[in-house]
């Protein structure tokens, strides 16, 4: 949440899916 | 079971709206007491032994039978006082309560009209002033009632001074946050150092203006059904603090049963050696009433939080009286990554806001940057939420529909060192300086608990499995979060 110091640590994704409204949930991957 | 005294509100309606006050008094209950039920329920007192009886509201003078009610009270043979803010009361009405003995009680909420006035309304400083000073003509016994808040609490001295001017003695309560107190409760709230100082200044006050020192009475709940709480419907109660609260159960009505059978020694069985929420200090003319943290036996626990909407609509009641600190507040709020519950997410999109799943557990509001070959940046630092406006100033487009843990801001979840969870104010936010500024965050903490001890313990459950799943895919480069931790999660 706001001025939330965490950041999702890329060593620890093993999937990513974004879901968008009337689009099937797409997965994708990390920068 | 003997029962004494009985403690009357005889209505809810009140011709004042004063912002601090524990009953809402504004409009009558349904079902108040008619004037022929009310002379019954004088000659059932009667009957069951009762010696006296205190008069109280609302305001009792709202009602047009108060004055015939009490003569009634008089000529039943009971001592009877009655508690006004003194603005229905007419010269004639005074002289015949000095007539019939009755104590008054007059409420007083500071010693000049500017500042009675600007928590009572305009013009009920003269009032009371006026009832104040009558009575001491007449040689009637009187008690100045006033309540100690954030806005009173520096006035103290100057009302002892006042009232003593009169050769009265005073009440004082220091304030409870329920009522239409707790709507508006950091404008009431006392701070931690004007808690901690309250009882020694007025012992201090009552030495130097009575020649007298309070001292605490025992502790512990005093309820043994010689002193009963009648409410405006005729319910009666064994004391005033249950009928702050809606699960309270009454008694009965004591127009359906005699008092003898309605307070009986199993009605106050659970209050013997119980501890009371409130804690009392008095002399002779000048006496205290503190709060304690304490929950009042006689008051079953409220309801349960079973959903996540019931469990926002609360956050959102705590929140409310800092709505204004959130629309001034120019600090960049809405940073980091908003973590979702497991329906939330759904609901979002179908709200048309875009979600990131991460490794089948943790859902978060998409606020990513996106690479041009449909890669997404998850470990962005701190990327500015995506339903705030682009306008300035900012606000959140969902802000109606908003997830949990934003309603829930700024109390969050920590890891603490010695990897123990806990709910966690964090520091950084307007809201938590304001807190720590006025000195109520203990108040905040309070409040938040109870609401936290309220929750299902399935959805409480719900809710930290879901956090731990995040805090397991996250990391802290540049440290923690400035916190002050409010509850070990259990």
């Amino acid at each position: 949440m706001s001025k939330c110091k965490a950041v999702i640590d890329s060593q620890k994704i093993t999937t990513i899916v974004v879901k968008k409204k009337g689009e099937s949930p797409k997965s994708a991957t990390t920068k | 079971m003997s029962v004494r005294d009985v403690h009357w509100e005889v209505t809810n309606a009140c011709n004042l709206r004063c912002g601090h006050c524990v009953q809402c008094a504004g409009k009558p209950r349904p079902s108040e007491l008619s004037p022929d039920q009310a002379i019954a329920v004088v000659d059932r007192l009667t009957a069951a032994g009762v010696h006296r009886i205190c008069l109280t509201g609302g305001e009792p003078f709202v009602r047009p039978d108060c004055l015939p009610l009490i003569r009634h009270i008089v000529e039943r043979g009971m001592t009877c006082a009655v508690i006004t803010n003194g603005m229905l009361v007419t010269t004639q009405d005074l002289r015949q309560l000095a007539d019939w003995s009755v104590s008054l009680g007059v409420s007083l909420d500071g010693p000049t009209a500017a500042t009675h006035d600007s928590l009572r309304g305009s013009g009920s400083f003269a009032a009371a002033v006026s009832v104040l000073d009558q009575a001491r003509a007449w040689g009637m016994n009187a008690t100045v009632y006033t309540t100690v808040h954030r806005q009173t609490y520096d006035l103290l001295d100057r009302i002892v001074e006042f009232v003593h001017s009169f050769g009265y003695g005073l009440h004082i309560n220091e304030i409870s946050l329920a009522g239409r107190a707790s709507q508006r409760w950091p404008e009431y709230a006392l701070s931690r150092t004007q808690r901690q100082d309250l009882s020694d200044r007025v012992r201090l006050l009552a030495e130097r203006w009575y020649g007298e020192t309070p001292t605490y009475c025992p502790d512990g709940c005093w309820v043994d059904g010689s002193s009963v709480y009648l409410r405006s419907d005729g319910q009666l109660f064994l004391c005033s603090e249950q009928v702050q609260h809606p699960q309270s159960h009454a008694l009965g009505s004591v127009l359906d049963k005699p008092l003898g059978t309605l307070v009986t020694a199993d009605s106050f069985a659970r209050c013997q050696g119980a501890d009371c929420c409130y804690r009392v200090m008095a002399s002779d003319h000048v006496s205290l009433i503190r709060n304690q943290p304490v929950a009042c036996p006689l008051v079953p626990p409220g309801k349960t939080i079973q959903t996540l909407d019931e469990l926002n609509h609360e956050l959102d009641a705590l929140y409310a009286p800092f709505a204004q600190t959130c629309v001034d507040c120019r600090d960049k709020c809405c940073q980091g990554y908003v973590w979702l519950m497991p329906d939330e997410a759904d609901q979002l999109v179908e709200r048309d806001v875009p979600t990131v799943q991460i490794n089948d557990t943790s859902s978060f509001i998409h606020s990513f940057p996106e690479g041009d070959d449909g890669s997404i940046d998850v470990t962005a630092e701190a990327p500015l939420c995506s339903q705030l406006c682009c306008l300035q100033p900012r606000r959140c487009r969902i802000y109606a529909d908003r997830p949990f843990s934003c309603r829930l801001y700024p109390v969050g979840f920590e890891m603490r060192e010695d990897g123990v969870l806990v709910w966690a104010l964090h520091l950084d936010c307007q809201i938590s300086r304001q807190l720590e500024a006025r000195g109520i965050t203990d108040e905040f903490s309070r409040r938040f608990e109870t609401i936290l001890d309220s929750i299902a313990p399935e959805l409480y459950a719900q809710i930290i499995t879901t956090y731990r799943q995040v805090h397991a895919i996250s990391t802290f480069p540049h440290g923690g979060n400035t916190y002050r931790t409010l509850k070990e999660v259990r």
